[in-house]
């Protein structure tokens, strides 16, 4: 059984996807009891990006002339947030005031992609775990490439 | 030191014969024995000295050996400066390394330093040195008689130990990676090349003695002689021109036509030879062969019985019935049916400016009265051997008698028209100023039908062969320009330099833009095994060694074999083996050419009874570490006369998953890209992580396996005896493992996994099929340790669907 990262897709990072492919394929070595060799290439698990939010979000300066000045903090406009949340929410915030104009800072991010932060993690326990059980039952060996 | 070169012109010769002889007289005057043998002792250094400076094969050039002598000193003294720094390392590395090597005399380093500071002039003095053995060797001991090149009589000649440059001079030639060395390199390694081919004298003679032969036989069949050079594909094209010139019977001339057109007309099938000495042309009949079939596309081929299966069964098969210039003919599509007698002629005419006069013509065309034939368009061909004009070297001379010659043409075309002539092609001298090539190739042009213009990618080819060099898949995304052409005894090989034309930059930003070299072998080598094939690539490689304009990547290597396809009976898993097993052993040389892929294109049947087919195998080396390949068949698309690439199942790199399968279901004129397939992903593996394509893994557990497999071998004893008889085909068998939906839905996610929807199936798919970033492949691996798999896990891998 010969697993390998595809470093070219998505930059090689881990999402739930890639987490079931090296746990079905580890789990198929266990029970036919072959040796498992999986090639590591890859840049840890996925950190996704909410495409929506990411489009509409803006910035609270502290001094919009000197944006190196640093921000308050991120939000949305009021009707950009609704439509956001209009089905299944995708993001979380607090109501502000921001120049005047009604607004929600940004609290939470939970997006409508698949992947797109902390399920990564729990696949990356899932596999975690599979790899201690291999690493068990059969013959294992994994082999660090890259950088 | 360069006195030398004018060895043989200096006023004061040492009188070395002089001193051997009153030696020679005086020992003959010694009265006793011992008194003799003490004079001879005495006198010894002396003669050992001096008769170097005599000693000759030719006469008329004494002292050649004490010359070579000093030339191969020169030789000697000039490598161990320059091998310090030839290598591609800085000149602060290259001192740093000389000095640690010589840490106790300084001077050396200082000497080696100064020396290497003169390098430009060095290697003129090198280039001088190397430009005077060659000389050396084409010079005919007997007569002393330089050759035809040979313009001077080199101090060289009838040195005793000429063939002992021969390891130096291949030193200098393997120096050529940086550019300071480039040329002295080029010019060390055309000298070898000249050696290593058989001698222009000789095979002058033979191409004379069967022209003679053909000119005095009767009737249309060529005499056992002929028949003998034929077969041996001795080159003739650069000796041809210039024969024709010599001679000075007709009927010799008209020899010399015959011989070529019975050299170049292989791959059809010739009937009638009327020679007309009077009227000074060769008139020919020939049809085309039986062209190769193509299984249709649709057809599943899983496995080379399959594909043996496909053909024997004539169904499945269609045939393409086309030859010569489909391809080319962009405008004239018709096809000629095998069966159709088609007329060639082919003239001499002195003066370029006879192809004006209608004397020319009226003759001549007379000889295509009666083979007209409208359905399928013009068939008949027409040569002329133009003896008057020569063609200078540089293009636009070429563009001026191209000009010259259609427009001349063009008053012509309607009589062309009515004796139903497909192509006109004129050849003419080549100027060339190479001095280790007595002559080369003739100078080729082309007219086609309807308007008898030439188009110049077919410039230098014969146009019986210009269909089997696929040069239009080359000229639709590259500039063209041609770097010549090498005729060998195994092939035919075209050299061009292709630079990215701007219209296909466009669509591929990221590509490279610099010119590459195409080489493009034909080759009608008749048996097809590992030797004749690595004769052929080794031509090819030294074909692209011998260019000047070098680049280090990307370069392209096209071999096509038309064999005599009745004949040829092979197996495609057995010609996959000897094409990689051939490339393997010259791997390193087509890295350092720069070569990225090589595509072999095999015409043959798969048993005695079966109609012919062609493979297409195309190699390369993705990681730098193995050759990996794919095996295609041509099949015909269902509507019309398409054919695409399509990829033989059970060969190895099929069943091992090595090769990356790019070409599969791509038309076979497919223009060749400016990046190819996966570069991208290679790239940027390299360069997110250095780190290598997943898909090209597999190969290298494949030849890891064949590597253990090769050295326990070579243990020798009993042990790497059983070794080497028990070593299996093939090493590996790989599937894929894919993640499927049970439901069969093509998406899955996470949730699908945790509800248990999810199965593993294995599959043999192309690279690059994934659209999970993580992979998963099955392999059987036949190690050293467990050449048997066990019974059970090969049960499992034939099951090609596991569910669980």
């Amino acid at each position: 059984m010969l697993i390998a990262n595809d470093i070219t897709h998505k930059a090689g990072s881990f999402g739930t996807r890639e987490d079931v492919v090296f746990k079905m394929a580890s789990e198929f070595a266990r029970q036919t009891r072959v040796p498992r060799i999986y090639i590591a290439a890859n840049s840890g698990a996925r950190i996704g990006l909410a495409e929506q939010v990411k489009k509409q979000f803006k910035v609270a300066f502290k001094d919009p002339s000197k944006p190196d000045g640093g921000f308050d903090f991120l939000y949305l406009a009021k009707q950009d947030y609704e439509r956001l949340n209009r089905g299944k929410p995708q993001v979380l915030g607090t109501p502000v005031n921001v120049n005047g104009e009604e607004a929600y800072r940004i609290t939470d991010i939970i997006g409508v992609e698949p992947d797109l932060g902390v399920e990564n993690l729990k696949g990356s326990g899932l596999i975690a775990g599979e790899t201690s059980l291999a690493y068990d039952e059969i013959f294992t060996m994994t082999i660090v490439l890259g950088r | 030191m360069l006195l030398l070169f004018n060895f043989s012109f200096l006023p004061l010769r040492f009188p070395a014969e002089k001193i051997v002889e009153l030696i020679e007289n005086e020992e003959a005057t010694c009265g006793d024995t011992s008194e003799q043998a003490i004079f001879h002792a005495l006198t010894t250094p002396l003669r050992n000295t001096v008769v170097p400076y005599t000693k000759s094969k030719a006469p008329g050039v004494p002292g050649s050996e004490r010359a070579l002598h000093s030339f191969l000193a020169l030789l000697r003294k000039w490598i161990s400066v320059e091998r310090w720094f030839f290598d591609g390392s800085s000149y602060a590395d290259a001192v740093e390394s000389l000095r640690r090597a010589h840490k106790t005399s300084i001077d050396t380093v200082l000497e080696v330093c100064r020396s290497h500071e003169q390098l430009s002039l060095t290697c003129g003095i090198i280039k001088r040195v190397i430009s005077a053995i060659g000389d050396g060797y084409k010079v005919d001991p007997q007569t002393s008689n330089a050759s035809p090149i040979g313009k001077r009589v080199s101090v060289v000649t009838g040195a005793e130990s000429l063939a002992e440059a021969i390891p130096a001079i291949s030193e200098i030639g393997s120096m050529g990676s940086k550019r300071e060395y480039s040329e002295v390199a080029l010019k060390a390694r055309k000298l070898l090349m000249q050696q290593s081919m058989p001698s222009f004298e000789e095979r002058k003679g033979k191409v004379l003695d069967a022209a003679a032969r053909l000119a005095a036989a009767e009737g249309s069949q060529p005499t056992k002689e002929v028949d003998e050079l034929l077969a041996n594909q001795i080159p003739i094209v650069d000796v041809f021109f210039p024969l024709l010139k010599s001679v000075s019977s007709g009927s010799e001339k008209v020899g010399l036509l015959e011989l070529y057109v019975r050299h170049f007309y292989r791959t059809y099938s010739l009937k009638d030879m009327i020679r007309s000495t009077s009227d000074r042309f060769l008139k020919f009949t020939f049809t085309n062969k039986q062209s190769e079939s193509a299984i249709h596309s649709s057809t599943s081929v899983t496995s080379v019985s399959d594909l043996r299966r496909i053909v024997s069964s004539s169904g499945s098969l269609s045939n393409l019935g086309e030859a010569e210039d489909s391809v080319l003919a962009m405008d004239n599509k018709e096809k000629i049916p095998p069966q159709t007698l088609r007329t060639g002629v082919f003239a001499f005419i002195e003066k370029f400016a006879d192809l004006e006069s209608p004397s020319t013509f009226t003759n001549i065309l007379e000889q295509f009265s009666g083979s007209h034939c409208a359905d399928h368009g013009p068939v008949n061909v027409l040569y002329f051997a133009v003896l008057d004009t020569a063609v200078g070297k540089d293009e636009s001379s070429d563009e001026d008698i191209s000009e010259r010659a259609s427009s001349m043409l063009a008053n012509w075309q309607e009589v062309l028209k009515g004796a139903d002539i497909r192509r006109v092609t004129l050849l003419l001298l080549q100027e060339h100023d190479d001095e280790f090539e007595e002559y080369c190739a003739p100078a080729l042009f082309t007219f086609r039908f309807p308007d008898f213009r030439e188009d110049s990618i077919y410039r230098r080819i014969d146009p019986s062969h210009a269909l089997h060099l696929d040069l239009n898949r080359v000229a639709a995304n590259f500039r063209v320009r041609s770097l010549g052409s090498r005729h060998t005894s195994t092939s035919q090989m075209h050299l061009y330099e292709g630079n990215p034309r701007s219209a296909a930059l466009a669509k591929d930003k990221a590509a490279n833009r610099a010119a590459r070299v195409f080489v493009r072998a034909l080759s009608f080598v008749l048996d097809f095994s590992s030797s004749s094939f690595e004769r052929i690539l080794v031509d090819a490689l030294n074909a692209l060694d011998l260019i000047s304009s070098k680049n280090s990547t990307d370069n392209h290597l096209f071999i096509n074999l038309v064999s005599d396809v009745e004949k040829a009976v092979l197996d495609p898993v057995v010609v996959e083996q000897v094409v990689v097993e051939i490339l393997k052993r010259h791997g390193e040389r087509v890295t350092s050419l720069g070569i990225v892929e090589v595509e072999a294109r095999i015409v043959c049947c798969l048993s005695k009874d079966s109609p012919p087919i062609a493979l297409r195998l195309v190699a390369s080396n993705p990681t730098g570490f193995v050759h990996v390949m794919s095996t295609y068949v041509e099949a015909a698309v269902e509507s019309g006369t398409e054919r695409i690439f399509k990829l033989i199942g059970g060969t190895k790199a099929s069943l091992a998953s090595t090769g990356d399968s790019s070409w599969e279901g791509l038309n076979v004129d497919t223009p060749y890209p400016l990046t190819r397939p996966f570069d991208a992903q290679r790239k940027a593996a390299q360069r997110s992580s250095d780190t290598l394509y997943c898909y090209d893994v597999p190969a290298l557990f494949e030849a890891a396996v064949e590597q253990q497999w090769v050295s326990s071998s070579k243990q020798g004893g009993i042990e790497g005896g059983i070794r080497a008889a028990s070593r299996p085909l093939m090493v590996m068998y790989t599937t894929e493992l894919v993640v499927r939906n049970k439901k069969g839905r093509g998406s899955w996610t996470m949730e699908d996994y945790l509800n248990g929807d999810l199965e593993l199936t294995q599959v043999h798919r192309g690279a690059g099929a994934n659209d999970v970033g993580m992979v998963a492949w099955l392999m059987v691996l036949k190690t050293v340790e467990y050449p048997n798999v066990s019974s059970s896990f090969a049960a499992l891998r034939v099951d090609s669907r596991v569910v669980f």
